[in-house]
């Protein structure tokens, strides 16, 4: 089993440390209070250089006070961050740090009775810099960047949401920032600025841009993300690169006409040692998916692209399955899944109100093949990295 | 036949086009401060209100002006009315019921001229008094220290309250602002403000006072140095003026993060010092008739008020030797400027204090 995949700082972060282990962002015991209402409780964040990092949550879990705490907007109530290896506590530090950031926090608010053009000249007056050619250069680079050239000298009380979105993103690039921040960066946008944002975010990764956002569009966020933390209540979840935690819902499904081959491929696969294999799960279908008979799919725990090296043990065995494709686990189910709404979700196979049955083939009861069947509540409580739809078998080299 | 497909137009290029070669934002928090006040004082330009209120400024000073020339003219030509010579005639008899008999002789042609020229006189003496210079300064001054302030508070009110209202704030925090480079700027481009306005004002009683003044036949001397140094002194001292009522709307505007409020707050400051000024005055005069310690001791009330002690800062600042302002102030101006300060360091901590500790969640 993947160790779980929430980390906990051991310390403090201290500027020195920061500044050379390359963390751009690093919070530890963050915490901000509203009255009563705790709404970021004992935050740890890190942000490495040239991460696109994504701060997800549900509605209210804390992400944008998170996000407005490290642009300097909301004081913490409690804990340490440190932005460029500064303290943010320190207003000298705050100050050169924040300089080296752009970002855009919900709905982006500029001056109304101002144009594109001039909103983007006070921004750069805030961030710095000096009034002249270059200044004027960047600014209207930064309004070609985002298509906003033609209506540069409108008021922009005139433009439209997704045109006030993108001069949002515009003066967040206008000072070819270290790090971007963007709260929900896609709102307002139609799908095909949706798509743009996300190239956007893409092409600013590969410039070795650092990106911190926040989304409900989990699965913009999966294309593009390479760390995810997951928040719910203000408390860190889960935290940790994309691919890995994700990678325990990774693998090679496979579906049988017969139930029965289904338990042979679970012994034939355990008998197997191979690097590569480290197990197998019984899952559902996903919705609107081939359902076999019985209802119950193998997740081989394996990299996908040794799904033909499956196929070929199988069939050396005389198993032949009906079907045998990738399986990638999808972020948003992990989300649903880590934040306990999974339930809830209609169409998602914890949903039934019922805990998986096992199949029950022939020779099940004699064997230790099929060690434990986790409800979907136990899975969630004793990892958030466990499958809700899953009913996890031993094999391989597990 | 189908319709030939069009590309839509992607909202973002599809490549990030290499911005121009990098510039180090400047650290330097003084730069970076008159940078900010740069921007406030842009906004203030750019906003139909501040247009607005020039005009009306302006708009009402003229009117002003005007109505003190028709004043002018209006006693200058007025029917001169040298009156009657009446004296009685004859005596009636003792114990008569006959009336004394009084013969009315019309005005001679001297008395209906001195007359005349007494009434050109008063004329002129108004003239030289009101429109003249330095006269007409001071009339700028005074006009200026109700209507100028009425609209710099309005200005600063929206200035500082539409950093809120607009959510704007946030630009210029995230990008590093502190919160005191905020403050400073918006405190220093409301000084820039009252300094321009009061210019402005003083100015506008100089032309007043030269031109339309001269053009009324009014001769015009150059004041001597200490003259240009008194002006100098009054300008300061109106621009203090509007500068502490303006710290009221800051202050408004930023507890109450609205424009509203920051306008609302402050006329109704200024209508109720002027009220509640006025009556204990009079209750301190009428102490003083009936002898009565404690209505006098409430008559000094007002004393402490900001607008008693910044309009004795602003009438002795146009005393000597030019003589602007007009009336009497029985206040020590030095007592009056540290009382007026100590209502701006009131404002501008607490303004301060606000934006601080306030967390930013609009």
């Amino acid at each position: 089993m993947q160790e779980a995949p929430v980390a906990i700082p051991s310390a403090p972060p201290t500027p020195e440390s920061d500044a050379t282990d390359d963390l751009i962002v690093r919070t530890f015991g963050l915490t901000k209070q509203f009255g009563s209402r705790v709404a970021v409780n004992k935050l740890d964040l890190e942000v490495h250089r040239g991460d696109v990092f994504a701060l997800l949550g549900p509605n209210g879990s804390g992400k944008t006070t998170t996000l407005r705490m490290l642009l300097g907007l909301v004081w913490p109530t409690a804990g340490v961050m440190s932005m460029f290896g500064g303290d943010m506590r320190d207003t000298g530090q705050r100050r050169l740090a924040l300089q080296r950031v752009g970002a855009v926090v919900e709905q982006p608010s500029f001056y109304p009775f101002l144009s594109g053009r001039e909103n983007l000249l006070g921004i750069a007056t805030f961030a710095g810099l000096p009034d002249n050619a270059t200044t004027r250069a960047r600014v209207e680079t930064s309004l070609q960047q985002v298509a906003l050239a033609p209506r540069a000298k409108d008021a922009y009380r005139r433009y439209s949401l997704g045109m006030k979105q993108r001069l949002g993103i515009a003066a967040a690039l206008l000072t070819n920032p270290e790090l971007i921040i963007l709260d929900e960066p896609t709102n307002g946008l139609d799908p095909a600025g949706v798509v743009e944002v996300r190239g956007l975010i893409s092409q600013l990764a590969r410039r070795g841009i650092t990106v911190l956002l926040s989304s409900h569009l989990l699965y913009e966020v999966q294309q593009v993300c390479t760390r995810v933390a997951i928040i719910k209540d203000g408390i860190l979840l889960a935290q940790g690169p994309v691919n890995q935690l994700l990678g325990a819902h990774n693998g090679v499904q496979l579906g049988f006409n017969q139930p029965e081959q289904l338990f042979a491929a679970v012994q034939t696969l355990q008998e197997i040692k191979q690097p590569w294999l480290h197990g197998a799960q019984y899952v559902r279908p996903e919705p609107g998916a081939w359902t076999p008979p019985g209802g119950w799919l193998l997740l081989v725990d394996a990299p996908a692209e040794h799904a033909a090296d499956v196929n070929a043990l199988l069939a050396g065995k005389g198993l032949f399955p009906a079907e045998v494709r990738r399986r990638e686990a999808s972020l948003e189910q992990f989300f649903l899944q880590v934040t306990g709404d999974a339930q809830a979700t209609p169409g998602m196979p914890g949903a039934q109100g019922t805990p998986p049955s096992p199949p029950v083939p022939p020779a099940a009861s004699s064997s230790q093949t099929v060690q434990t069947v986790q409800t979907a509540q136990t899975a969630q409580t004793q990892s958030p990295s466990a499958s809700a739809d899953a009913t996890p078998v031993q094999g391989g080299q597990a | 036949m189908t319709a030939p497909m069009t590309t839509p137009q992607a909202p973002f290029q599809s490549a990030l086009a290499p911005l121009p070669s990098a510039q180090i934002p400047d650290a330097n928090w003084l730069r970076q401060t008159l940078r900010m006040t740069g921007w406030v004082l842009f906004m203030a330009r750019r906003r139909v209100m501040g247009k607005i209120l020039i005009g009306l400024l302006l708009g009402l000073f003229a009117v002003v002006v005007g109505f003190q020339v028709f004043i002018y003219y209006a006693i200058a030509n007025a029917r001169v009315d040298a009156g009657e010579n009446c004296a009685p005639v004859g005596t009636p008899a003792p114990n008569s019921n006959q009336p004394q008999q009084i013969v009315c002789q019309p005005p001679t042609q001297q008395e209906i001229d001195q007359a005349q020229a007494q009434q050109r006189q008063t004329a002129n003496n108004f003239r030289d008094s009101y429109i003249a210079f330095p006269g007409a300064i001071g009339i700028a001054g005074i006009y200026t220290s109700y209507m100028g302030v009425f609209f710099l508070c309005i200005l600063a009110g929206a200035l500082v309250g539409g950093e809120y209202g607009f959510s704007t704030q946030r630009l210029a925090f995230m990008r590093g602002v502190t919160r005191a480079q905020m403050v400073t700027a918006q405190l220093a481009a409301l000084a820039v403000l009252a300094l321009v306005v009061a210019a402005a004002m003083i100015v506008l009683g100089i032309i007043v006072g030269i031109g339309v003044a001269g053009a009324m036949g009014s001769s015009f001397t150059f004041p001597p140095p200490r003259g240009y140094w008194e002006l100098l002194v009054y300008w300061m001292a109106l621009a203090f003026n509007l500068f502490a009522y303006g710290l009221i709307a800051f202050f408004m505007a930023t507890l109450g993060k609205s424009t509203a409020a920051g306008i609302g707050v402050a006329l109704v400051y200024l209508l109720l010092e002027l009220v509640v000024g006025s009556i204990l005055t009079g209750l301190g005069s009428v102490g003083e008739a009936v002898n009565n310690a404690t209505l006098k001791t409430v008559g000094h009330i007002p004393d402490w008020f900001l607008g008693t002690n910044l309009g004795a800062l602003t009438w002795h600042a146009g005393q000597y030797p030019l003589a602007i302002t007009l009336g009497s102030n029985s206040l020590d101006p030095l007592r009056s400027f540290f009382v007026a300060l100590a209502y701006c360091a009131v404002f501008i901590g607490l303004g301060y204090y606000i934006v601080r500790t306030r967390d930013v969640l609009d």
